[in-house]
């Protein structure tokens, strides 16, 4: 009768142990002891300490020092009656190899110190079974053996995934970002923030995860429809079973189908280079090199600035890819719903081509300047991605701070779209482009005002203007701004309307265009100067002038009511759509945590 | 006797609170700063403190509530209870908004305000409280539609926890998280809540009935003497006491059902954990324990076997040899 050979039983804490850290030092080696005990001809590991020590691609060095540290610091934490000690050896292997002899003969030097059987575990990753076991024994004259040992470990608790539901990529759904929480959430964020601010909806757990079993839950959103997904992979996401067990092969299967995009936002630094990226690091620690899924995928370098940028390009470019064939062929505008002021969130993944949020503002009345400074970044993007998608029209609706109304109407200019729409709360359509039916009632009006205080040379630069598009303006704000300013003003007007009370959707492209006319005119008649716009009108026709505003550099002031003062025109933006980078090119609201 | 004394340290291990323990504090912090933020809380003079299991140190995982507990020093008499529920309401409302679903974040309840984190799968509840007469405790809403206010000293019961815990050699708190953990295992969702299960074993402490060598003999001591305040709680009505506050015990929110099906459980509880301390099989007594305290937040099993034993609390029949206490001398080179 041959006797079965001896086994090495490996606790789930102890495996995760051995598996996260190889994982973690690839490719080096790394190691450590084992811990546990021995019942009949079994080794039981109950827990794996890694040992610091010298290591190279192909050589681990355990120093005993430290690992008898260790170890005393683990069986201070026993209880006096606990079996637990050391029992063995383990180390990695980066390629799938098994023990080596060397390998074999630092076992048989410890077996001759010792008296009972030491285990060996390697740990190479790649192999089917990455554990290969090995008992070394002394036996009675100093003969020494070393056998294979067979390693039995529990399961994973994550049962199987089933097979991935028809309708689980949809080219209008949202982005879900994948990462680890404890270093990833600020990586996660700023791309969540980005890709808002750019027109995609994003699930995020924090806003998105209902009540219930987070694993189901997930699952559910991995499967019921999205367009794209970002692995954030971070140093941490190594310990990160949720992401190497659930979400990577969801989101692995998704890019299966070619309307879906993975992007992999990398953030582990290459040694030697900080500031590059390991191309390797995400295989590595999420388990699947020596394999090179992830490697031989785009990559996008969280180290550089422009790492995010890239991801957010890359997504509305692949949005615009999916839907052009359509827009094409209906010959509809391009769609952008447009929301500042409410938290975003998942559910928002509609019909619309792109649905563009910011952040919600800590600050009242005044726009977020976080947001805004997403916007800054993304509005040359979403000006290209409405380009690219070839679409004759854009169709703007929604609502928001008028400040990113000009913005928006300046990201979109007549010289690149031909036209853009706004759809009021109402359903009404302002157009820039002049219908036959313009009833003609309404006019413009320009007025000049008197302005006090000493000129000097440098007021030629400066403009003030205020348009206000609703009868009787209240000009108290717009006159502190004059007053308050810092800097004098060469002119200051005010740009106001005639011959109604309410303007009629049908007149706002006649109407934008000679109140842009009148703006070029205030600025130019003060050598370009730069023009401080104060706007109170209805939020399409800020949106449509701002699509004049192509030749100027024009600070755009934000109205601001305070509980505790009188309300106050607050600057909010830069706009210089000429130059690279615009149409924003700064952002004045202070932005972050208590904005005040 | 069967003490186990590892496999105590383990369960007590697994019922340990892990990324709570730092998101609780994160979620405290949010309301707090958005409380101390509004300037009329800033006029009553607003002073939130942490309170509830998790500041005692008492919590098992998963941690899903945290209390605040804030302290409004300088509130003008005549704010009522409604008043200031529905202050506190509009301050954490307009701070944390709704969530995904449309859903407010800040839910009102009787006494206090409840702050949904989905971010982190837990709750902030904060309750406001004014100064009691006697300058040295606090009243609490009692509905909130009405102006009634209930006595409190959560502040109290911190500081006896941490002398208690000190006047039994560290094994009040782990007892105390055995002892919800139990309850949890055994009663569920159903009432009595932990809270009063943590009060029914301080009481069983302070009555100088609990006593024990190990974590084994305290958890048996106090579940046998917490089972007969139940007993006497349901059965006769005799009230737990609030330690912070002389000659009050607490209230609790409990039907008749839920109130016998914990007597009966206890009960019952109590009798098997006697057995299972006497038991000389160590599989057996593991066995028994392991149905007592049930599984953790994670779905494991909290008291596992010891070594040698399967899981259905049977002999294997290898004998068990101890690791070695010390690494063998040497550096080893591997390759």
């Amino acid at each position: 009768m041959t006797r079965s050979p001896a086994r090495i039983d490996l606790s789930d804490d102890a495996h995760e142990t051995i598996a996260s850290k190889s994982a973690e030092q690839l490719p080096l080696e790394t190691g450590g002891v084992l811990l546990g005990y021995r019942e009949g001809r079994n080794i039981v590991v109950t827990h794996a300490l890694t040992i610091d020590g010298q290591a190279g691609t192909n050589r681990y060095v355990r120093d005993d020092v430290r690992a008898n540290e260790l170890l005393e610091e683990f069986l201070a934490g026993r209880a006096d009656d606990d079996p637990t000690g050391y029992v063995g050896e383990w180390h990695s292997h980066p390629t799938p190899s098994g023990p080596s002899p060397t390998d074999v003969a630092a076992m048989r030097a410890i077996a001759r110190s010792i008296a009972d059987p030491v285990a060996l575990l390697v740990y190479a990753p790649g192999r089917t079974n990455p554990f290969i076991g090995l008992i070394t024994q002394r036996h009675r004259l100093g003969r020494i053996t070393s056998t294979r040992a067979e390693v039995s470990f529990p399961s994973s608790r994550f049962t199987p995934l089933g097979p991935l539901p028809d309708g689980a990529v949809r080219g209008d759904g949202p982005v879900f970002i994948s990462y680890r929480q404890s270093d990833g959430t600020p990586h996660a964020e700023s791309i969540e923030g980005l890709l808002r601010a750019a027109g995609l909806v994003v699930w995020r757990d924090n806003s998105d995860l209902r009540a219930g079993t987070t694993i189901d839950r997930l699952e559910q959103a991995l499967t019921k429809g999205l367009s794209a997904g970002v692995l954030v992979v971070t140093p941490e996401i190594v310990y990160s079973e949720i992401v190497r067990e659930r979400e990577l092969p969801r989101l692995l299967e998704l890019d299966n189908d070619s309307a879906f995009s993975l992007c992999i936002a990398n953030a582990i630094p290459r040694a030697g280079d900080g500031s590059k990226c390991d191309y390797g690091g995400p295989d590595r620690l999420l388990r699947l090199s020596p394999a090179r899924t992830l490697a031989d995928k785009k990559q996008s370098n969280m180290l550089a600035p422009t790492g995010e940028v890239e991801i957010v390009r890359d997504l509305l470019m692949h949005r615009v890819e999916q839907r052009r064939p359509k827009i094409r062929e209906e010959g509809r505008p391009f769609t952008i719903r447009v929301q500042t002021r409410p938290t975003p969130f998942a559910l928002e993944a509609d019909e619309d081509d792109l649905h563009i949020r910011i952040r919600s503002s800590d600050n009242g009345r005044l726009p977020s300047g976080e947001g805004l400074e997403n916007l800054k970044t993304t509005l040359p993007l979403t000006g290209d991605a409405v380009y690219a998608s070839g679409a004759k029209t854009a169709r703007i609706s929604g609502g928001a701070h008028l400040s990113v109304a000009l913005a928006i109407g300046a990201a979109l200019p007549e010289t690149k779209i031909g036209n853009v729409e706004v759809l009021d709360a109402r359903d009404q359509i302002w157009t820039s482009v002049t219908p036959e039916d313009d009833p003609m009632i309404t006019q413009v009006h320009s007025r000049r005002l008197t302005l006090a205080g000493p000129r000097t040379p440098k007021v030629q630069d400066r403009a003030a203007i205020f348009i206000s598009l609703t009868p009787a303006p209240d000009e108290t704000a717009f006159e502190r701004l004059l007053h308050d300013s810092t800097e004098p003003f060469a002119t200051a007007a005010v740009i106001s309307i005639t011959g109604s009370d309410r303007i009629d959707s049908r007149e706002s492209g006649r109407l934008s265009a000679a109140i842009a006319r009148l703006i070029k005119q205030l600025a130019a008649t003060n050598g370009r100067a730069e023009v401080h716009l104060a706007f109170h009108g209805p939020y399409p026709m800020a949106i449509l002038i701002g699509r004049y505003l192509n030749t100027l550099r024009t600070v755009v002031y934000e109205w601001e009511n305070s509980h505790t003062s009188d309300s106050l025109y607050s600057p909010a933006l830069i706009l210089e759509p000429g130059t690279a980078g615009g149409p924003i090119t700064d952002v004045l609201v202070r932005g972050g945590q208590g904005e005040s | 006797m069967a003490h186990l004394k590892q496999q105590f340290k383990d369960a007590l291990s697994s019922i340990e609170p892990s990324d709570d323990k730092t998101n609780a504090p994160e979620a405290h912090r949010l309301v707090r700063d958005a409380l101390e933020a509004d300037a009329k809380l800033t006029e009553y003079g607003v002073s939130p403190v942490l309170i509830g299991s998790y500041k005692r140190n008492v919590s098992i995982k998963r941690i899903k509530d945290v209390d605040v507990f804030v302290r409004l020093p300088d509130m003008p008499s005549d704010v009522t209870s409604k008043d200031i529920l529905d202050k506190f309401f509009a301050v954490l409302h307009a701070e944390f908004g709704t969530d995904s679903d449309g859903h407010r974040r800040t839910k009102r309840q009787d006494r206090s305000l409840q702050v949904s984190f989905p971010e982190y799968d837990l709750y902030v509840d904060a309750v406001p409280a004014r100064p009691h007469w006697d300058g040295e405790t606090w009243e609490i809403p009692q509905k909130g539609d009405e102006n009634e206010w209930v006595r409190t000293n959560p502040e109290g019961l911190t500081s006896l926890s941490s002398e208690m815990n000190a006047a039994h050699d560290g094994y009040y708190v782990p007892t105390v998280k055995l002892l919800r953990q139990t309850r949890r295992a055994q009663l569920g969702k159903k009432k009595p809540g932990g809270f009063f299960f943590e009060l029914a074993t301080y009481q069983a402490f302070a009555s100088g009935a609990v006593s024990g060598s190990d974590q084994a003999e305290y958890y048996v001591s106090a579940l046998t003497k917490v089972s007969k305040i139940l007993e006497n709680f349901v059965t006769y009505g005799i009230g737990v006491n609030d330690p912070t506050l002389a000659g009050a015990t607490i209230h609790i929110r409990a039907s008749d059902e839920e109130l016998e099906a914990a007597r009966t459980r206890f009960a019952d509880a109590a009798i098997s954990a006697d057995d299972a301390l006497a038991q000389e099989d160590e599989g057996k007594a593991a066995l028994a324990f392991q149905k007592l305290l049930g599984k953790n937040g994670d779905d494991k099993t909290v008291f596992p076997m010891p070594p040698g034993f399967n899981e259905d609390g049977s002999k294997r029949a290898s004998a068990i040899l101890a690791g070695a206490r010390v690494v063998p001398a040497g550096t080893r080179t591997f390759g």
